[in-house]
């Protein structure tokens, strides 16, 4: 009996405090982990929405019946598209919206009329809108934004002919093509400024000679990516970023790869078709790298600037070049990693482009640049050599210009 | 003599058992007033420490869940259009609009409809700023996020 009791009230006791306690911990836990419980949702539906919005691509065609357009669509990704809105900006810069409202299966077509495109040369900027926020510019002769682009365009009208004069069909060798680094920011105190000139081998080299930082192909190494082959209008880039060797924790690189354009002379448009595929690497959450790729118009005062210069290019965003002679600058991929936890994650793909130049006075125009942007931040204070992984490859399927 | 015998260990006994109950009870009279004195301060502390960690992930998720693309951009006489398509999973307010370096008066549009609206819900919506910028927009929306919108001018 004294035994039982002993053992009752030490229990009870125990029962009581533990109670307490665990009333505590729980007021304490519950709503934390109901709201940690609402943020990986969160997270969770902005991931799946990112997979669908990067997964998601359209082309378009535009037809003339009749002197009425149809713009036909045809869902080229691997995810159901919802075309939202047709986009248009006048040169008036009056804007008008048309909604679409279409919904395309993987593979599936949708022709719509819209007489708003009878006259295309009207609008200064048309783009079709989704719903999962991508944009797609049927035209935009100014576009920087970070969107996706229209992956055909083509246009029957006799009147409003887009076809341009004639085609280059082999792009590559050693006379014509031309890659370059520039790079900004702390490297450029490091002296290691390579000197470029035809023909000779580009590669960037540490001052110890043991890794390269940057190292070109041609035709591009497609190693990166599963299931990629390139031909050999092509060229493949691979930057390490390091933090060692006092390049800072901050760091902003520049590639160019120059391609000659012959009748440069006059010209009123410039049209790339490009294959770019683009593999991302960053170590830790304290890393934040961005990935940028371009085309440009540099003239031959701009080459020769760039092609003398010693010295870290101006701190401009936009403008890689020395002089600023840099004519025009089309964004075709934006790339932002900045990474959730306290691991490495990698970011890849493979997108197709059709970007189309068009000039409001014929203008002369000597190399098509493609220019690559590597940005690397990082808030690690811990000393970790080998920080991010860049790689890109381009093939060039074709380039037209137009006079 | 035969009472005192016999009283003696039952006595001994019961006051072992009793100091047991009494010293539990106490001791539970103890714990439960302790925790019923401190409970404001232990309840107040905990909301607060919970409730900061509660609104960090509240705000992470606001922020993780605004999600525009930025359509177009142009300036007509002193206006500057920002045209923004929201495809986020809430709906979200613009606080302030900073154009170069000053706050700058805006409107926010449904754009297919042209109606003025203070919240920018899914879909395309115009932001009519009077200002026109040389460098940079700047929105700034209700959760406090900023957003910088480079300007290139092409003229």
């Amino acid at each position: 009996m004294k035994l039982r009791l002993k053992i009752g009230v030490s229990n009870l006791i125990a029962s009581i405090l533990f109670l307490v306690l665990l009333l505590s911990i729980l007021m304490f836990f519950i709503p934390i982990a109901s709201a940690q419980g609402r943020f990986l949702d969160v997270g969770k539906k902005v991931i799946e929405l990112e997979t669908l919005r990067s997964k998601e691509k359209l082309s378009a065609r535009i037809y003339h019946v009749n002197n009425t357009a149809y713009l036909e669509l045809t869902n080229t990704g691997d995810v159901k598209s919802f075309a939202d809105a047709l986009y248009l900006r006048s040169i008036n810069n009056t804007v008008k919206i048309r909604e679409l409202k279409l919904q395309l299966e993987p593979g599936e077509k949708a022709v719509v009329e819209t007489p708003e495109l009878t006259y295309i040369s009207n609008y200064s900027k048309v783009s079709i809108l989704t719903s999962y926020g991508n944009v797609f510019y049927v035209i935009d002769p100014q576009q920087t934004s970070e969107t996706s682009l229209l992956t055909d365009f083509n246009s029957t009208s006799s009147g409003n002919s887009l076809v341009p004069p004639y085609t280059i069909s082999s792009l590559v060798n050693d006379v014509d093509t031309l890659p370059i680094n520039l790079w900004e920011g702390d490297i450029a105190n490091t002296k290691l400024w390579y000197r470029n000139s035809v023909n000779e081998t580009i590669v960037f080299v540490n001052e110890n000679d043991l890794e390269y930082y940057v190292t070109w192909y041609f035709p591009a190494d497609t190693s990166y990516w599963d299931n990629l082959t390139m031909g050999e209008n092509s060229f493949s880039l691979k930057e390490r970023v390091y933090e060692g060797a006092n390049l800072g924790k901050n760091q902003k690189h520049w590639y160019v790869y120059l391609i000659e354009l012959p009748n440069s002379e006059n010209v009123k448009e410039i049209t790339a078709n490009i294959t770019v595929a683009y593999y991302v690497k960053a170590k830790t959450a304290a890393d934040y790298v961005i990935h940028e790729i371009y085309l440009g118009l540099v003239t031959e005062n701009s080459l020769e600037c760039i092609s003398i210069t010693n010295t870290s290019p101006l701190d401009d965003y936009n403008l890689p070049v020395q002089n600023k002679e840099l004519q025009t600058i089309y964004a075709i991929k934006v790339l932002r990693i900045k990474i959730g936890g306290w691991r490495s994650d990698t970011k890849t793909g493979v997108e197709n482009y059709f970007v189309k130049m068009e000039f409001p006075l014929k203008t002369t125009t000597k190399y098509l640049a493609i220019i690559i942007y590597n940005e690397f931040h990082t808030n690690s204070i811990t000393s970790v050599n080998r920080r991010a992984l860049f790689a890109v490859a381009v093939q060039v399927n074709e380039i037209t210009v137009g006079h | 003599m035969i009472c005192n015998t016999n009283l003696k260990p039952n006595f001994f006994t019961f006051t072992k058992a009793l100091s047991n109950v009494v010293a539990a009870l106490i001791l539970i009279s103890i714990v439960l007033a302790t925790y019923i004195i401190a409970s404001h301060k232990i309840h107040y502390l905990t909301e607060l420490r919970a409730g900061s960690i509660v609104e960090a992930y509240d705000i992470r998720a606001r922020r993780i869940s605004t999600l525009f693309t930025v359509v177009d951009i142009f300036t007509n006489e002193s206006k500057t259009h920002l045209l923004i398509y929201n495809y986020g999973l809430r709906e979200f307010k613009i606080a302030k609009v900073i154009v170069d370096n000053s706050t700058s008066n805006f409107i926010i549009k449904h754009a297919p409809s042209g109606n003025t609206v203070d919240v920018v819900k899914k879909g395309l919506y115009d932001i009519v700023v009077f200002a026109v910028p040389n460098s940079r927009i700047i929105i700034i929306t209700d959760n406090g996020d900023l957003y910088e919108i480079k300007v290139e001018n092409r003229s």
